[in-house]
């Protein structure tokens, strides 16, 4: 995926750039400068991170389907205002998580155990696990994203962002616009509430 | 010795609080029950994957950003900011309002500084006799508002309308309250109707 090689125009017609090689602030630089396949990599680099983003935030594949695109369209239009110091994927994080934050209600649907979810949590059942056991860790991990998706918005995004991100506090709090106390209590508070939702 | 803080057992659930606190936790029931509930959200947090899409999904996600976004352009922020304030429809009115009105301003505020002198088959065109307060009414000012309505930025600049660098800015400084305010409203009026 990331070996594609990319015909470029702009500047010097039929220059071959491989764009596996290019860092994100480039292919930023690319994109403003006019060179659409650019965004491509930008997408494809950044895709599955930002629809599992979604998915924590949504618990479902279609509104997560719904918000990683709407993730990807807002970053384009914006594109220009990405300030090069950040990291993209934290830039994508925080639109990520706005897009989320608006879009997702707390009536979102919860697939908790729909078929197609329990088919593919089996899939990732390991090879010593029995077909028992990988239904009943699929079942779990099913109600444990339906509990997620009903916490606070606020708890949710800090929830997500430290666990499956596995970002640092701070970098959490410049993405959700707070201090890293509040984001610390909130991530206490997310994990407490999840405790009560899963017994 | 106070139990721990909620920031505190967020960071016993990561394995970074502090020994001193962490030597609390040993001996405090109520602490160490606490932190075995936040650890055990944390672990089931931790345990539960997401089912992955079909291979085929992020391509289809590609395909669907590419097309989405095929007919647009990345315009400077600035231009984002201009266009969603005062796009063209918008500017169109608002500007040529802004030019006249500031010329009239910048013209009045010379004249009465004497620094430029009507003449006199001019000067009789605007009736002395109409006040500040009165401008809304009158015919002049009728007249003025209609011609700026239709007029563009462009025609004005041709026509002559054009102003020094800072002139609008000067005169807005002079201005009074009244004058200010009859200035906003009017602006506000000429938004409205190019946002209807």
């Amino acid at each position: 995926m990331l070996t594609r090689t990319l015909s470029w125009t702009a500047k010097e017609p039929g220059c071959k750039v491989t764009v596996a090689n290019e860092t994100d602030a480039e292919l930023v630089q690319a994109c403003l400068a006019g060179r659409r396949e650019a965004f491509d990599t930008i997408v494809e680099r950044h895709q599955r991170q930002v629809y599992q983003l979604c998915y924590r935030f949504a618990g479902n594949h279609e509104d997560a389907n719904d918000c990683a695109q709407e993730v990807f369209i807002r970053a384009y239009r914006g594109l220009k205002t990405f300030k090069a110091q950040a990291s993209l994927g934290t830039w994508l994080y925080r639109i990520g998580v706005n897009v989320c934050l608006n879009k997702v209600s707390a009536k979102s649907r919860v697939e908790a155990l729909d078929p197609l979810m329990a088919a593919s949590d089996e899939r990732i059942a390991s090879h010593d696990e029995s077909a028992a056991e990988a239904l009943l860790r699929g079942e779990r991990a099913a109600q444990v994203r339906a509990a997620i998706a009903r916490l606070p918005k606020k708890q949710r995004a800090t929830l997500v962002l430290r666990v499956y991100h596995d970002l640092p506090h701070d970098q959490i709090a410049g993405i959700l616009g707070s201090s890293v106390g509040a984001v610390k209590a909130n991530f206490f508070h997310a994990l407490n509430n999840l405790k009560k939702l899963l017994t | 010795m106070s139990h721990l803080s909620p920031d505190e057992f967020v960071d016993a659930a990561e394995g970074v609080l502090d020994a001193r606190r962490a030597a609390h936790l040993e001996t405090c029931v109520a602490c160490r029950g606490q932190a075995a509930q936040v650890a055990g959200a944390l672990s089931a947090a931790r345990d539960a994957e997401i089912p992955e899409p079909s291979p085929l999904y992020w391509g289809h996600l590609s395909a669907r950003v590419r097309d989405a976004v095929a007919h647009e352009t990345i315009v400077p922020a600035w231009r984002a900011v201009w266009s969603r304030s005062f796009g063209t429809r918008r500017l169109v009115p608002v500007a040529s309002v802004l030019a006249l009105a500031g010329a009239v301003v910048v013209s009045g505020l010379m004249v009465r500084e004497g620094r430029v002198a009507i003449p006199i088959e001019h000067a009789a065109v605007v009736p002395p006799s109409v006040e500040a307060g009165a401008a809304d009414d009158s015919e002049a000012w009728q007249m003025l508002t209609s011609v700026a309505a239709d007029t563009p930025m462009e025609e004005a600049h041709a026509a002559g309308m054009g102003m020094p660098a800072g002139a609008i800015d000067r005169a807005v400084q002079r201005m009074t309250p009244d004058e200010l305010h009859a200035l906003e409203q009017l602006l506000q009026t000429e938004l409205h109707k190019a946002g209807d």
